[in-house]
């Protein structure tokens, strides 16, 4: 991390002015980036933060 | 092609409980493309897996959606933003990868729907809720089959429902603008849909968030206004923080050891500790804006030192990145700054003067000591060791103690640490009672006569309820103690004692005086 105030770049490309139909064009790995967010893949359980220290899935 | 970016020094304000409209839009953008990267996903994957008739609906659905795009952009935005996209989208990426059968209609019906729709006239309920030129505008969904990951969903079927989440989500949205304009401005600009959840025998408030679903907050039905309030800013930070984990990475791959975290009765990975510490970094903001206001106050004094512990526990813990270490230490530093200039007057501070402190502390330490009876277990042949250097009357020895999670079934909470909770929260729980002499001296503070009352529970079973309300009350009467720190340790010594007979003399042994034996070894510098 370069200083206190940087900006980082992220996994994620911006796509907020690309055409839903123009998505075909990007490659696979750029794509996997998404499932792979949130700190797991879709193999694991959908995490779920919660305030109840008993019930599961408990994640949070 | 551009990637989304985070700025550093709005990443540090927002975990230090202030989140700037800015950095909220960043995050809903990028929430945005996400959705847009799995719905390509899902296409590839559908197109690559599953027979042409069955990968057809989600062609025709993306087509349909790149049609609404092109006619109205802002429309798509709304459609490919829902928190419920998400969820799918990962539900149907997991089905085809472990070979179920996805659901492959879904997508169309949405779209069909939100191009037919009449705002107006739509199945799903739209609550809107207007405070100080502030609008919070949610669906409030308790049909969505996907949200049925939250669990039982509760079923606004008639006027009267939908009154009673209105009414409160209004006085609840009235005293975050009053007090938090900024927090408040943040939640309106990403929270677009709450899901019903049913109490289901629960005595508390559920509430629950996805990382998968940006934008959605699942819960019961708030008791009040300020739990109401309570729970947005909570649950609007966990979503906060998902989404901040979707683009930069705050935790080092590899699985961390479990913790102690001051929010769960379960040993916790660095991950929720990190979660939990965000979340209450907001509402201690929260509550420290409402001033020496109760219960805000109370809840205030109940939170601070925990979480404050919680982040030195994270710090120490080595599972934070180098991005993820920068804003524990900011978070660390506004938890000083509350700690050290604090805003609450000195007589509602001190424990000694105030039920509100008193509550605060005994609340926390008994969460504490309940957890190290629960999972922590001390190595056996040294607790076998040191009950024959107690019968030999030699100097004890430390004793190591073993992270053994206890299973979920035995985390129930006790009566007293629901009371105490209670107590300290200034909450109204008719369900929770005093249930003995010794939960109600311990509540008034009488701790010499309730520490004598666990003294005859421990003394006649092993009873680690009791342990923990006789350390609890050792914390007044002797801080220092032994039996303060490391209970589990004294009731292990204890059970092994009273098995095998008590000393010489024929005795009882009493848990005071093993506790300043095994101060010894302390005092002594070994």
């Amino acid at each position: 991390m370069a200083g206190l105030d940087c900006d980082l770049e992220s996994i994620i490309v911006d796509l907020s002015s690309t055409p839903l139909e123009r998505l075909a064009d990007l490659t696979d790995d750029v794509i996997a980036a998404a499932t792979r967010c949130a700190g797991g893949s879709h193999d694991a359980s959908l995490p779920l933060w919660n305030n109840d220290g008993v019930q599961p899935p408990a994640y949070g | 092609m551009d990637r989304h970016r985070l700025n550093t020094a709005e990443l540090a304000a927002m975990v230090s409980g202030r989140v700037g409209p800015a950095l909220v839009e960043g995050l809903r953008a990028a929430e945005l493309s996400k959705h847009q990267l799995l719905l390509e996903a899902v296409r590839r994957s559908a197109a690559r897996q599953l027979p042409r008739d069955q990968a057809e609906p989600i062609e025709h659905a993306l087509t349909d959606l790149a049609d609404l795009q092109q006619r109205s952009p802002v429309a798509a935005r709304e459609v490919i933003g829902r928190p419920q996209i998400g969820v799918w989208a990962m539900l149907f990426l997991r089905a085809l990868r472990n070979g179920e059968t996805p659901d492959t209609g879904y997508l169309k019906n949405l779209v069909r729907e939100s191009r037919a729709a009449d705002p107006r006239g739509s199945r799903v309920p739209r609550l809107e809720v207007s405070s100080g030129g502030l609008t919070l505008s949610v669906r409030l969904d308790d049909s969505d089959p996907h949200f049925g990951i939250y669990g039982d969903r509760a079923t606004i079927d008639s006027t009267a429902d939908l009154k009673i989440w209105l009414q409160r989500l209004a006085e609840a949205w009235h005293l975050l603008v009053r007090h938090a304009p900024d927090t408040a401005a943040a939640i309106a600009g990403a929270v677009n849909t709450l899901v019903p959840l049913r109490h289901g025998g629960r005595t508390a408030s559920f509430s629950a968030t996805s990382d998968w679903a940006f934008g959605a907050i699942a819960l019961t039905l708030p008791a009040n206004a300020l739990d109401f309030a309570e729970i947005l800013v909570h649950e609007f930070r966990h979503a906060l923080l998902g989404a901040v984990t979707d683009l930069l990475p705050l935790l080092v791959p590899e699985p961390s050891r479990m913790l102690y975290s001051p929010w769960r009765r379960d040993p916790r990975p660095a991950a929720g500790l990190l979660h939990g510490a965000h979340a209450y970094m907001g509402l201690l903001d929260f509550w420290q804006r409402q001033g020496a206001t109760l219960p805000a106050a109370a809840r205030f004094l109940r939170w601070l030192e925990p979480t404050r512990e919680a982040l030195e526990r994270l710090a120490a813990s080595g599972a934070l990145t180098e991005l993820g270490a920068h804003l524990v230490t900011a978070m660390r530093s506004q938890a000083e700054r509350w700690h050290e200039e604090p805003h609450l007057p000195a007589e509602l501070r001190d424990p000694r003067r105030s039920d509100v402190a008193r509550h605060a502390l005994d609340a926390a330490a008994d969460h504490r000591l309940h957890w190290r009876m629960r999972h922590l277990r001390p190595d056996g042949a040294a607790i076998e060791k040191l009950a024959e250097h107690w019968r030999a009357r030699r100097r004890p020895f430390p004793v190591s103690v073993h992270l053994v999670p206890a299973p979920a079934q035995r985390l129930m909470p006790s009566g007293r640490s629901m009371l105490l909770e209670r107590a300290a929260g200034r909450t109204a729980d008719p369900a929770v009672e005093a249930t003995g002499a010794d939960e109600a001296h311990l509540l008034e503070g009488r701790y010499a006569a309730a520490a004598a009352g666990y003294e005859v529970r421990v003394d006649a079973r092993h009873d680690p309820d009791a342990w923990v309300g006789l350390a609890l009350c050792h914390l007044h009467l002797q801080p220092d103690a032994f039996l303060c720190r490391q209970p589990e340790v004294v009731a292990a010594l204890h059970t092994r004692l009273r098995h095998r007979g008590p000393d010489a003399a024929g005795a009882p042994v009493d848990p005071r005086r093993l506790s300043e034996w095994l101060s010894d070894h302390r005092r002594r510098g070994d």
